[in-house]
């Protein structure tokens, strides 16, 4: 049996890392394991932009994933943190991960309505780390963007993009999914 | 998705080559990147490309050198130009040299995924212009003429062809096999289709009447001549007039009307045919 492994990064609120691993086996037939939270990430903090390299962490996500000794049993790992992640050509970035590969990355940081100077909200926080996390795992599974505003596949660039599509693969991304998804059989 | 478009990424440093490769290839384009202008030249010549995304600042070749080198090669390539270092005037020797655009690293998520977006819908929509402007204009001209048969096909090449003179045409051909339709066919398709189309149909004219129809007369200058009047020659100018049943008309008036059709030699800008 494989499991999607999730990794809380530095300070994390338990409930919403609980609250996505018992979502994302919903959509992708993956049961989650949550990890023991590692510290913060200053290793990969950009003075010159104040905000995490994406890339740098999800290197050493992908190092916790190949360590011993969940590397036997783990499908695929998924990063969250709630801190700001950028890359070298974006000013920011809601989550990153290796297309096709076993790592991914999302950030809280820019789904708190707190960011935009709003009253908090917690469902919408939940709705939108579900949609993230089950994004940036796709993309693990080798989906691209899809075309579908509607599916959680579709490229955000802003909460209100993500707030407009659903938790659900369309149609022809679950084909693909399905496709590109190894048969459990253990 | 989106894996038919091509884009190839021209960037000294690895780290912007990898992390813009990789954001573009999760949008579902074809990617490839290489570090300097000289292989970028290379790659090129060797493939068709969608979009170029060429950093400005690069040891040896710079991205204006590549820009102005692709355009050189293929100027319908679009180029986009990225720099960490904006100025206006590297800005505007950019667009001048015929960049498509010119952003800022880093970038704003959306804003290079919208700038190469903006360039495929672009492409797409030329494409398409061409297409419907060829069908409009087939179905504008040929509009009434129903002919798939290989005889109709080489009358509309035909008609295309005289069209563009101004020429005297004579049209032959059973009573009812579309004669007024090629004539209404050459008109719209002739540089003269903005002006009057004129139809007489001579074999429906007396004699006299015909005459005065076709040269107008002054007023009193016969029987019921009650005012002046333009003849069809006249309204016709800058237009097509068209003679329907030439072959019925006298000898009397074929004679005149061959005085004045010798008088609009070809060529004349606002001649008749
Ligand atoms: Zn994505
Ligand atoms: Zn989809």
């Amino acid at each position: 049996m494989k499991w999607i492994y999730i990794l809380p990064i530095g300070l994390v609120n338990p409930a919403t890392l609980k609250y996505v691993a018992e979502e994302i086996p919903l959509k992708l037939n993956y049961r989650c394991k949550i990890m023991e939270s590692i510290g913060e990430p200053s290793y990969a903090f950009e003075p010159k932009r104040g905000q995490y390299s994406s890339a740098k962490i999800l290197r050493e996500i992908l190092n916790k994933a190949q360590a011993h000794p969940v590397s036997e049993d783990l499908i695929k790992i998924l990063g969250i943190v709630d801190l700001d992640l950028c890359t070298p050509i974006l000013t920011f970035v809601f989550g990153e991960a290796q297309l096709g590969g076993k790592a991914a990355l999302i950030s809280l940081r820019r789904l708190h309505q707190e960011y935009y100077g709003l009253p908090p909200n917690p469902p919408l926080l939940l709705k939108r780390a579900v949609k993230e996390a089950l994004h940036e795992l796709g993309h693990t599974f080798g989906l691209t963007h899809c075309l579908d505003p509607k599916c959680v596949m579709y490229f955000s660039n802003s909460v209100k993009n993500i707030d407009t599509k659903s938790d659900k693969f369309c149609d022809s991304c679950s084909i693909l999914l399905s496709e590109k998804k190894p048969k459990v059989t253990e | 998705m989106r894996g038919d478009v091509h884009i190839l990424i021209v960037d000294d440093e690895a780290v912007m080559r990898d992390s813009l490769s990789a954001w573009l290839m999760e949008d579902g384009y074809e990617v490839e990147a290489v570090g300097d202008g000289a292989q970028a030249l290379q790659r090129v010549r060797e493939e068709r490309w969608d979009v170029l995304l060429v950093d400005l600042k690069m040891p040896g070749m710079d991205g204006i050198e590549v820009l102005e080198k692709v355009k050189g090669y293929n100027e319908e390539i679009p180029v986009i130009i990225m720099t960490a270092y904006a100025t206006v005037d590297s800005a505007v020797e950019a667009m001048k040299k015929g960049a498509y655009d010119y952003i800022v690293k880093p970038f704003n998520p959306e804003e290079i995924g919208l700038a190469i977006r903006k360039i495929i819908a672009y492409q797409d929509l030329v494409k398409e212009n061409l297409y419907l402007r060829q069908e409009l204009e087939r179905k504008y001209q040929f509009k009434d003429i129903i002919g798939k048969s290989h005889k109709m096909q080489e009358v509309f090449a035909l008609v295309k062809t005289v069209a563009k003179s101004n020429s005297t045409i004579l049209i032959e051909g059973e009573s009812g096999t579309g004669k007024e339709l090629v004539a209404r066919a050459i008109h719209n398709s002739s540089l003269r289709n903005e002006g009057p189309f004129v139809a007489v149909n001579c074999a429906a004219l007396p004699e006299n009447l015909l005459e005065s129809e076709l040269f107008g007369h002054e007023r009193g200058a016969f029987t019921g001549a009650v005012s002046t009047k333009k003849g069809r020659f006249e309204l016709a100018n800058k237009g097509t007039l068209f003679l329907d049943e030439i072959g019925d008309i006298s000898p009397k008036t074929q004679v005149d009307l061959l005085r004045v059709l010798e008088k609009f030699p070809a060529g004349r800008g606002d001649s008749l045919n």
